[in-house]
C-alpha cells in the first residue's frame, strides 16, 4: 500500500493511499443494512460528495456533469484515476489530486518552486496562493504533487505548500438522544463538560428577550426571508449594492447563522433572545474564494446607520482583519456614546479565528472582544478536544470574554443555499459564532434592565463570567471568562 | 528592490501600508466594454478578473502593458492595490476627515481652501465629517492627502478609503461534530 505524507501545521502527516475500489468495499458509515450500493452510484456518490466538499471546484450542482469541474485536478478522470488517502487518525477519507497548493511571497519564488518540479500553473487564487498541476497522471502525479509540497517547505519564498485535497465528508446524522445539538445553551456533558454553556435554559426563565429591543447584526447579508428570522426583522439595510433590503449573494450565508443564534424563533433551533427584533445590515460580500470585500467607508457608514437611523440597541460584529482605520474606530464610538439616546449601544466584535493576536476592530478599547470557547470550557485551539485543527480563537489584549465557537446550531439560508441544503446548520463555529452569544445576552440584559448604560451591560456581563481557567481575573487566553447569561440577567434584574 | 511604502495614521499611530508591485485594481467597464482596451487585451483581462465592490475589480499588473496602466491610471480607471496586516487595500480617491471641535473646524476649512487639487464635499450625514477627493483621482494621492491633512491639521481622524480584501471565515465540517455515545 502507497503511503503520501505532507507537513501541515509544522507536522509530518501520513497517508495512506488505497483505490476508489477498496472505499467502496466498505459500506459508509450510517448506509441501511442489507441495502447494498452498486459500483456506479457509489463512484459518482463519491465524485460528487468530493466536488460539493471541494473549495477548488466549487460545485454544487448535481448530475456527473459537476465532474468537468474537478477536470483541471487530474490528467484523466476516470475510475481507475481515483485514489483515496486515509489516516489512522482521523476518520475522514481524502482524494489525494495531482496537484500542489501554495502560498508563495512573489512571482520569482513561484517560477522557481514550478520549475524545481515540473509544474504547470492551474490557477492563481488571493493572498498569493497558486495550483500546481504535476506532468504526469495517476500515482506518479500524486506523488510528485505530495513530494514538491515537502520539498517547497525548504524553499525561500514559499510560505506553505501543501497537497491539494478534495475532501470526501460523509454527512453524520446525530440523534437527539446522543447528542446535543444546542450544547452551548445547555450542555449536560455530552459533548464536553456538564455545564460548560451560557445558561441560557436558565435565563429564559427570567427573560427571552423584549420586541422593544433591536439588535444589528453587521455581516455578508441575512436571509430576511427565513421563517426562523423573518418575523423578528424590523429594518434592513444593504451598503454594499444599495439594495432596498439586505440578502445576502448566492452562498453568503454567514450572517444567516450569526443572526439565527441572537434571535432565531425556530422551536428546534432557538436564538438565545428569540424574542428580539432583528436590524439586517449587509457591509461585505464575499470574492467567490477564500476573500471577505468590504469597503470601510461604507462599512462606517453602515455602523453610523445602525445606532442613527437603525436605533440598534446593540451591534453584533462578527467580521474583523487587516489594519485599522478611524473611520471605523469612529463611527463605533459614536455608536457606543450617541446610540440609544445617549445610554450607548453595546458593540460585539470577534477577536477573529488566527489562533493569533486579537484582530482589528476588536482591538478597540470600549468594545467587548469575544473569543471562542469549546463544549470542554476551553479556549478554542487547534489543540482544544474538539478536534477542529484548523484554526485558534484569537487572544491577548483585546479579548473580553469567551463563548461557544464550535458545533454551533444555527440558521442557514432558507433551501439549497448557504452551508446546508436546508434552513439550518449544525457546525457553525469561530469567534464569528462566539460573538452574536454576547450580542443576545447584552439584548437580554436590556429587555431586563431597558435604563442601563452600555458601560453597565458590558461590566455587567464581564461581572457575571465563569471563571474557566486555574487563575481568576483576566487572562490572556479567555479574558475574563465564559459567558453566562443567566447570573448576568440576575444581576441586570438588581 | 525595496518594497515601496505609503502610510496614513491611526488611532495617533502611523500605519505602514507596502504598494503590491504584482495587482491593481481596475474599473470593470474599462474590461467588459469595448472600446476602451484592444480586443486581445480584453480577452486575456476579462476571465482574470477577480470582483470587489463599487464597479473595481482586480487583476495583475503584468496583465497590462506600461502605456496601458499609465492611461487608464490618467483617467482615475487603475487604482494602487497596498498590502498591511494580512490584508489587500484598494486606495479609492477619497479621503474622509473627522472633526468635532469647532475651532479646528475652522483650521481644517482654511487648510482645505487653500489647496487646489482638491474636490471637498460638505453635507454628509454628520456634520464633523467632511469628505476630501483628490482631482487627479488617483488612490496613492489620496493616501497622501490624508497623510498630509493628519500632519498639518491635525484633525481627530483623516482616513483613505479602502476597499478592503481579508480572509472569510469558513464553518466547521459537519463530520466533526461527535457521534452518540
Amino acid at each position: 500500500m502507497a503511503k503520501l505524507s505532507y507537513f501541515a501545521d509544522g507536522k509530518l502527516h501520513s497517508l495512506t493511499l488505497s483505490t476508489l475500489e477498496a472505499l467502496q468495499s466498505t459500506p459508509p458509515r450510517g448506509a441501511q443494512p442489507g441495502k447494498r450500493t452498486t459500483r456506479g452510484t457509489a463512484i459518482e456518490s463519491a465524485h460528487l460528495s468530493a466536488a460539493a466538499a471541494s473549495p477548488i471546484a466549487k460545485v454544487r450542482a448535481s448530475g456527473m456533469h459537476a465532474m468537468k469541474q474537478m477536470q483541471p485536478l487530474f490528467h484523466h478522470l476516470s475510475e481507475s484515476q481515483l485514489y483515496v488517502a486515509s489516516s489512522s487518525k482521523s476518520s475522514l477519507s481524502v482524494i489525494p489530486t495531482e496537484t500542489v497548493l501554495i502560498e508563495a511571497k512573489s512571482t520569482a519564488a513561484v517560477k522557481r518552486f514550478q520549475q524545481k518540479f515540473g509544474l504547470t500553473i492551474v490557477r492563481e487564487g488571493t493572498f498569493g496562493k497558486v495550483l500546481m498541476l504535476a506532468p504526469e497522471g495517476g500515482i506518479a502525479g500524486i506523488q510528485l504533487a505530495a513530494k514538491a509540497a515537502v520539498g517547497g517547505q525548504e524553499m525561500s519564498g514559499i510560505e506553505s505548500a501543501q497537497p491539494n485535497f478534495l475532501r470526501v465528508m460523509r454527512r453524520v446524522r446525530p440523534s437527539a438522544a446522543g447528542n446535543q445539538p444546542l450544547w452551548n445553551h445547555h450542555n449536560d456533558g455530552n459533548p464536553g463538560v456538564a455545564s460548560a454553556d451560557v445558561a441560557a435554559d436558565a435565563a429564559w426563565t427570567i427573560s427571552r428577550g423584549d420586541g422593544s429591543i433591536r439588535v444589528a447584526v453587521l455581516d455578508e447579508g441575512c436571509d430576511t426571508n427565513h421563517p426562523a428570522l423573518k418575523a423578528a426583522v424590523v429594518a434592513e439595510k444593504d451598503v454594499v449594492d444599495d439594495n432596498p433590503h439586505a440578502r445576502p449573494d448566492g452562498d453568503d450565508a454567514h450572517g444567516t447563522a450569526c443572526a439565527g443564534i441572537i434571535l432565531s424563533r425556530d422551536s428546534k433551533f432557538p436564538g438565545l433572545a428569540p424574542a428580539v427584533s432583528l436590524i439586517a445590515v449587509r457591509i461585505a460580500k464575499g470574492d467567490g474564494g477564500d476573500g471577505w470585500i468590504f469597503d470601510d467607508a461604507s462599512v462606517a457608514d453602515a455602523i453610523d446607520w445602525s445606532w442613527q437611523d437603525g436605533k440598534a440597541d446593540v451591534l453584533s460584529n462578527s467580521w474583523g482583519g487587516g489594519p485599522p482605520v478611524d473611520s471605523l474606530t469612529r463611527a463605533f464610538e459614536r455608536a457606543r456614546t450617541r446610540g440609544r439616546g445617549g445610554k450607548g449601544s453595546v458593540i460585539a466584535i470577534a477577536t477573529g479565528n488566527e489562533n493569533a493576536a486579537v484582530s482589528f476592530p476588536a482591538t478597540l478599547p470600549n468594545v467587548l472582544g469575544v473569543g471562542a470557547s469549546t463544549p470542554w470550557d476551553e479556549r478554542k485551539s487547534p489543540t482544544s478536544k474538539d478536534g477542529e485543527n484548523w484554526w485558534g480563537s484569537n487572544s491577548g489584549k483585546g479579548l473580553d470574554l469567551v463563548a461557544p465557537g464550535v458545533w454551533i446550531a444555527t440558521t442557514d439560508i432558507s433551501g439549497a443555499a448557504g452551508y446546508s441544503t436546508n434552513n439550518f446548520v449544525k457546525n457553525f463555529n469561530g469567534t464569528s459564532s462566539a460573538t452574536p452569544h454576547v450580542a443576545a445576552a447584552a439584548a437580554l440584559i436590556l429587555s431586563v434592565n431597558p435604563q442601563l448604560t452600555e458601560l453597565q451591560v458590558r461590566n455587567l456581563l464581564i461581572a457575571s463570567t465563569d471563571q474557566i481557567t486555574t487563575k481568576a481575573g483576566w487572562q490572556s487566553s479567555v479574558g475574563y471568562g465564559r459567558l453566562n447569561i443567566y447570573k448576568a440577567l440576575r444581576a441586570a434584574r438588581r | 528592490m525595496k518594497p515601496v511604502e505609503f502610510d496614513y495614521y491611526a488611532d495617533g499611530k502611523r500605519i505602514v501600508l507596502t504598494l503590491s508591485d504584482e495587482v491593481v485594481a481596475i474599473r470593470q467597464d474599462c474590461v467588459t466594454q469595448p472600446g476602451r482596451l484592444s480586443p486581445q487585451r480584453r480577452r486575456v483581462l476579462e476571465p482574470q478578473l477577480r470582483p470587489l465592490l463599487r464597479g473595481w475589480s482586480l487583476t495583475e499588473s503584468r496583465n497590462l502593458t506600461p502605456a496601458e496602466r499609465a492611461e487608464l491610471q490618467a483617467e482615475g480607471s487603475l487604482q494602487p492595490v497596498f498590502e498591511a496586516a494580512g490584508a489587500q487595500l484598494v486606495a479609492l480617491p477619497e479621503v474622509r476627515v473627522e472633526e468635532t471641535r469647532p475651532q479646528q473646524q475652522n483650521a481644517l476649512k482654511h487648510w482645505l481652501e487653500r489647496q487646489e487639487d482638491l474636490e471637498v464635499e460638505s453635507g454628509t450625514a454628520l456634520s464633523e465629517i467632511t469628505v476630501v477627493r483628490p482631482r487627479s483621482g488617483r488612490g496613492e494621492d489620496a493616501v497622501r492627502l490624508a497623510s498630509r491633512v493628519f500632519q498639518e491639521v491635525h484633525p481627530e481622524a483623516a482616513t483613505p478609503r479602502f476597499l478592503r480584501v481579508v480572509r472569510r471565515p469558513h464553518p466547521g465540517s459537519e463530520a466533526s461534530i461527535p457521534q452518540p455515545d
